[in-house]
């Protein structure tokens, strides 16, 4: 218990900041806490701890860092923004915590972007994807540059899909035309925005493009409305929604096969939940548990498997990696000052389980964004066959081949 | 002013009409009220009296006419603005404020229609003193409603009506709740009203109730006036005593020693039931052979609606009642319905978006399918209209009707005592007829107990073998139907 | 009234706050972010119970005229950088115009009426932040520059500070001839018209007053998370926080609301390591107390002193 300076000139807000963090690091044996907010009732949600706490685990079974041992602080947001900056707040003032993995959901990074500014904490998101993050960054680096976008920025998911697309369905199946699917969210505007872009250099003409309400329970009228524009595939942007449209979409045998983004087929519950009806439905993915992205990735998915009995979700993936970049930036800059932590961050070049991670910069376009493409976080295109998620691109890493179900009539 | 203003009646009242939708409540009304005066406005329910009242305070936009005020026309004003004008207005049922001392429940009325009334006026606290002392809540003017009697609740309405001092004082059925001593008090307020000047109009459902208060009466009918003058003028006025007690009755009482059953099949013993501070039964006994058709007759607010739902079981009563000599205390008003005591509520309660037909097949689904049908062609055969509107929604049949089915659902239940509360409320007397008609069927083919309460005498003594008269909640009559009109009719005026 | 000053709950709420007010010295940050959100939530339920309690309308969008306060205050601070007090007050203003706007024909219908076109207004200002994200930030929520303090502290003095001051106004406000007057139009408005009432105008005045109160909490709320989003201060889900806030801590008490307020928070809060239970146990006690302690918290205590 410690009595508070009562200090309201906002001019002494950063020297304040820094009183507040300064306990942090100046007791040296004490553990170094990294605080975890996340949505623990989900199962991507509940998979970020996890992932964290098997890193720390691993970090401290190696002896820890600069002599101090690694703890994990998980705070459950409920998924909303408001609980989230309590969270944030209490992470940084009350337990002292030298860096905070927060969130898959867009809006709550959002919301603590800003934070993480004023209280000088280092904030890494493991799951979120706006582009609106970054952006901020780009924008006004010397404030926002504390947060990190740990995860792939709508933009690049656009273009990983754009890039599947190309090889998969463009050069092997010769389909010429595409229609968008997204539901209507914060992360799917830069999305569509990129599908939109990309897919027609891909050699896909947009025929059709539809926003739907996250809370559409009946996706019949969608799928009526996309078989009468006949497109020879639909790229989607779900994730709040995922086993409804899957579901309807082998019930009603709709004719199109399905591509692009499906969040919660992620899910290794996804095959149970739909009760079968993931065959063949394909989604960007970073990595899956039997494929080694890296050589980090089938390790880290066993370890999961085996304390949490199942696979991880995507946010455990990223998690894992991202309390690895916190502790060797710690490390390395030696010290958890968030300034020289900041510094360090920016100098990842680490080999996570979903890749070569490295940041943009100051004057990237998606500055603290990871960077994508060959040589780093690639991604991946897995699809739902027979119970297992198969990973069919990148070629190099493919376990097997695309195929669709036989109500999907193929127009080749 | 001249001589003539001032000698003009403060209230003028000129064909005031209020029309909601297709039905007329109020057709072409006139009176007029002087200071000093107490002007009563009697007729039984449904008659338009108070919609007439409501009118003339605003709480209604009249539809056509003029309501004047001191020589100005305020009829279309909203109420606050009539009341502001100099009018109090006596509410039947009150809800002060409970937190609030009765003190300060007097100042309310006593404020200014401010928003900037931000600290209370030493002057309007002695006022309302004043006030307190004047109707006899001086001793508790600072105690809180929900310790008072309901006597004082009264008061309390009276004292709010009066705090601004208004000319003109109206008064919903002044003495509803209150016992025989009370009525007296009330009467006592009422008149130093008309002493300190006011004009006062009372609004009330018989005559003989405000006769000793009032100075001139009108009696209306179905929206209608029928006749203005002298209290014991309006009591002789042929139409009135109509309207209140119908023609030369004819009787087909059937003695009670008739009965053979020794014990009677219903007893009521002593019975009082409270609704939180008013009484509305005080020891009420009645009793019911096998097979009699029984009548209580008696006002609103008499306590009838109370004695039937006691019966079935739904309140709290002290004494006893029981059925063929034994206990009904403690059994639930559902085994009380299937035990055959089956009440026909004044709110006929139908299922209004189902059919006739369904409606009765509910009463009657206790019942295996053989016995249904009989019962039912039975029942088609006493009221013939419902056959031919079984597939109707019940809800789209006229009042009449829906009183038909509603007694008719009662009769699929096979009951062994039926009681009817108030059969003919709102019914048009072509209907009253027919349902009349029904009733005699019903005791001529019949061996069925029935309990009837009515307010319309014209209805319940014909049908009568025994009539009780309630009154204040108390029994004040018993006797053959052929003696009502002499001993009892005029309390029904 | 003026004997208020005189009466147990005088001096019991003249102590609490007493002691509220030296928490910072020996609890923890956590704590007091805790009650400094549950502070603004309390001065939320007051100014709800002020239209239910007293006018008689059940306002079922209280996040309308606290979410119109919000976002004001919020885009304004972000669009144009303006000072943070002065975009509080423009806050609490844009709150009273809107609660004008949707209470002048909302007043004349009668019965559940008024309660539906107050839930349907929420809806429409959820619908509107979401079309128009460029300025409101849309389901992203609005990303707010300036907070009024990063200090744990000094934030939960100024949200005790206001609804210390919240709380004194409305519960005077509402114990004044002019809340009897309210009160009285609540309870029996044809009543209240024949004494000579203008119920809708007083009812307008309650509307503007609650408006103002709600605005300015959510314009505060807004500048010490320093985010605005529907999730907080516009979801339906926030308004029946605030309802059963009032509903618990007992209607007609104003006082009583705030009691609810933080009840309902921090009692959510100590529950928080149940998960989903948490929700259902909060839900579960208000539901008994409104079973059976209809009167909430301080009603019930209220009353009995009434009674005594």
């Amino acid at each position: 218990m410690r009595p508070q300076t009562i200090l309201s000139s906002s001019f002494l807000t950063s020297a304040l900041a820094l009183c507040l963090a300064a306990p942090a690091y100046a007791q040296s044996n004490d553990p170094i806490k990294i605080g975890i907010i996340a949505e623990v009732q989900s199962i991507a949600g509940a998979a970020t701890p996890g992932g964290a706490q098997i890193a720390a685990d691993e970090i401290n079974a190696k002896g820890g860092i600069l002599g101090r041992k690694v703890e994990i602080v998980t705070y459950d947001n409920k998924s909303s923004s408001a609980d989230s900056v309590r969270a944030f707040q209490r992470a940084v003032s009350e337990d002292k915590v030298s860096a905070v993995i927060a969130s898959y959901i867009s809006e709550v990074v959002l919301a603590l972007e800003p934070w993480a500014a004023r209280l000088k904490m280092p904030l890494i998101t493991p799951g979120a994807a706006s582009n609106e993050i970054t952006k901020a960054i780009h924008n006004d680096y010397e404030k926002n540059k504390y947060t990190f976008h740990g995860y792939l920025t709508s933009a690049a998911q656009a273009q990983i899909v754009c890039d599947a697309a190309k090889d998969l369905l463009v050069d092997k199946m010769h389909m010429k035309t595409v229609a968008i699917m997204s539901e209507d969210a914060a992360w799917t505007k830069p999305l569509d925005i990129g599908y939109e872009a990309c897919l027609p250099k891909a050699g896909l003409k947009v025929v059709e493009h539809v926003r739907f309400s996250p809370d559409t329970t009946d996706f019949t009228p969608i799928f009526n409305n996309m078989e009468a524009k006949k497109p020879d595939v639909i790229v989607t942007g779900i994730s709040h929604v995922g086993v409804q449209p899957t579901v309807q979409w082998k019930n009603q045998q709709v004719p199109i096969p399905m591509f692009g983004i499906s969040a919660q087929a992620l899910s290794p519950t996804f095959w149970k939940d739909t009760n079968g009806a993931a065959d063949g439905v394909p989604s960007l993915a970073v990595a899956t548990p039997d494929v080694a992205v890296t050589s980090k990735t089938k390790p880290f998915a066993a370890a999961f498997a085996a304390k949490f009995g199942m696979p991880p979700a995507y946010t455990g993936y990223t998690a894992y990696d991202e309390v690895y970049i916190i502790t060797d930036a710690i490390k390395r800059a030696g010290s958890t000052d968030p300034d020289k932590m900041v510094a360090e961050m920016e100098k990842t070049n680490f080999e996570g389980t979903i890749g070569q991670i490295q940041f943009y910069g100051k004057d990237d376009e998606f500055t603290h964004g990871i960077k994508s493409g060959p040589g780093t976080v690639t991604g991946l295109v897995f699809q739902w066959q027979d119970s297992k998620q198969v990973v069919v691109w990148p070629e190099k890493i493919a376990e097997g081949k695309l195929k669709f179900p036989n109500f999907v009539k193929l127009s080749q | 002013m001249d001589q003539r203003l001032t000698n003009r009646p403060v209230l003028e009242v000129r064909g005031l009409t209020k029309r909601f939708g297709g039905l007329t409540a109020v057709k072409n009304l006139g009176f007029e009220v002087n200071s000093g005066e107490i002007f009563g406005l009697i007729g039984p329910n449904g008659s338009g009296k108070s919609t007439a009242m409501k009118s003339v305070m605003g709480i209604e936009r009249p539809t056509a006419g003029e309501v004047i005020f001191e020589g100005e026309n305020v009829a279309g004003l909203p109420a606050h603005k009539i009341a502001r004008k100099g009018f109090g207005m006596v509410f039947q049922h009150s809800r002060p404020l409970n937190r609030q001392t009765v003190l300060e429940n007097i100042m309310v009325a006593l404020l200014p229609d401010s928003l900037f009334m931000l600290f209370p006026d030493k002057a309007l606290l002695e006022r309302a003193k004043w006030i307190a002392d004047r109707v006899g809540l001086g001793s508790v003017m600072n105690r809180r409603p929900p310790t008072l009697p309901f006597a004082d609740l009264r008061r309390l309405e009276l004292a709010k009506a009066i705090a601004r001092d208004p000319k003109v004082v109206l008064v919903d059925e002044p003495f509803a709740g209150l016992t025989r001593a009370e009525v007296d008090v009330f009467s006592d307020l009422i008149r130093s009203f008309r002493d300190d000047g006011r004009a006062v109009m009372l609004v009330d459902h018989n005559v003989k109730s405000v006769a000793a208060l009032v100075d001139r009466v009108l009696a209306m009918y179905l929206g209608e006036e029928i006749v203005t003058g002298k209290a014991e003028d309006v009591m002789k006025n042929e139409t009135v005593r109509r309207v209140y007690l119908g023609g030369a009755i004819e009787t087909h009482a059937r003695p009670e020693n008739s009965f053979k059953d020794k014990v009677p099949l219903l007893q009521v013993e002593n019975v009082s039931v409270h609704y939180g501070k008013a009484q509305a039964l005080e020891n009420v006994s009645i009793h019911i052979h096998e097979g009699e058709f029984v009548s209580i007759v008696g006002l609103n607010g008499a306590g009838k609606t109370t004695l039937f739902n006691t019966i079935s079981g739904f309140l709290p009563y002290s004494g006893e009642i029981s059925r063929g000599g034994e206990k009904l205390r403690g059994t639930s008003p559902a085994k009380i319905a299937r035990s055959g005591i089956v009440q026909c509520p004044e709110s006929r309660e139908l299922f209004g978006e189902m059919s006739v037909r369904e409606n009765l097949d509910l009463g009657g689904q206790h019942l295996t399918d053989d016995k249904r049908a009989a019962q039912l062609a039975w029942l088609f055969e006493l009221f013939p209209i419902l056959k031919e509107r079984q597939g109707q929604m019940a809800q789209t049949l006229s009042g009449g009707e829906q009183q038909m089915l509603a007694i008719g659902r009662a009769l699929m239940m096979q009951p062994q005592i039926l009681i009817l509360d108030e059969p003919t409320l709102g019914l048009a007397p072509v209907i009253l007829e027919l349902l009349s008609k029904a009733l005699t069927r019903l005791r001529q083919t019949t061996s069925i107990t029935v309990l009837l309460g009515e307010q319309n005498v014209t209805f319940a003594l014909p049908h009568a073998d025994r009539v009780y008269v309630l009154e204040h909640a108390r029994i004040v009559w018993e006797g053959d139907p052929g003696r009502f009109a002499a001993e009892a009719g005029a309390d029904f005026l | 009234m003026a004997s208020f000053f005189t009466t147990r709950l005088f001096f019991i709420s003249l102590a609490l706050v007493v002691i509220a007010s030296t928490l910072p010295l020996y609890v923890s940050g956590y704590v007091l972010g805790l009650l400094t959100v549950a502070f603004y939530f309390g001065v939320f339920a007051m100014a709800w119970d002020l239209l239910f309690g007293f006018a008689g309308e059940v306002n079922f969008g209280p996040t309308f005229l606290i979410g119109v306060g919000a976002y004001t205050a919020g885009i304004l601070n972000a669009q144009f950088g303006w000072s943070v007090y002065l975009c509080i007050v423009l806050g609490a203003l844009a709150s009273v115009v809107a609660g004008l706007v949707l209470a002048l024909p909302a007043l004349r219908v009668r019965g559940p009426y008024f309660g539906l076109t107050t839930l349907v207004a929420v809806l429409m200002l959820q619908n509107f932040i979401v079309v128009f994200a460029d300025l409101t930030g849309g389901e992203i929520g609005l990303t707010i520059p300036d907070v009024i303090s990063i200090d744990a502290g000094v934030n939960y003095w100024i949200a005790l500070g206001f609804m210390t001051i919240s709380a004194a106004i409305l519960y005077g406000l509402s114990q004044s001839p002019v809340g009897l007057v309210l009160q009285a139009s609540g309870q029996d408005p044809v009543q209240a018209g024949a004494l000579g009432f203008n119920i809708v105008k007083h009812k307008l005045a309650a509307f503007i007053v609650s408006a103002f109160f709600s605005g300015l909490s959510g314009a505060l709320l807004v500048f010490y998370f320093g985010t605005a989003s529907v999730g907080t201060v516009v979801d339906v889900a926030v308004g029946v926080n605030v309802i059963v806030s009032a509903v618990l801590g007992g209607r007609r008490t104003v006082l009583g609301a705030a009691l609810g307020a933080i009840f309902l928070i921090v009692a959510g809060e100590f529950l928080r390591p149940t998960g989903e239970l948490a929700t259902f146990i909060v839900s579960a006690v208000a539901l008994l107390v409104v079973l059976f302690f209809p009167g909430g918290f301080l009603g019930a205590a209220l009353s009995r002193e009434a009674r005594s």
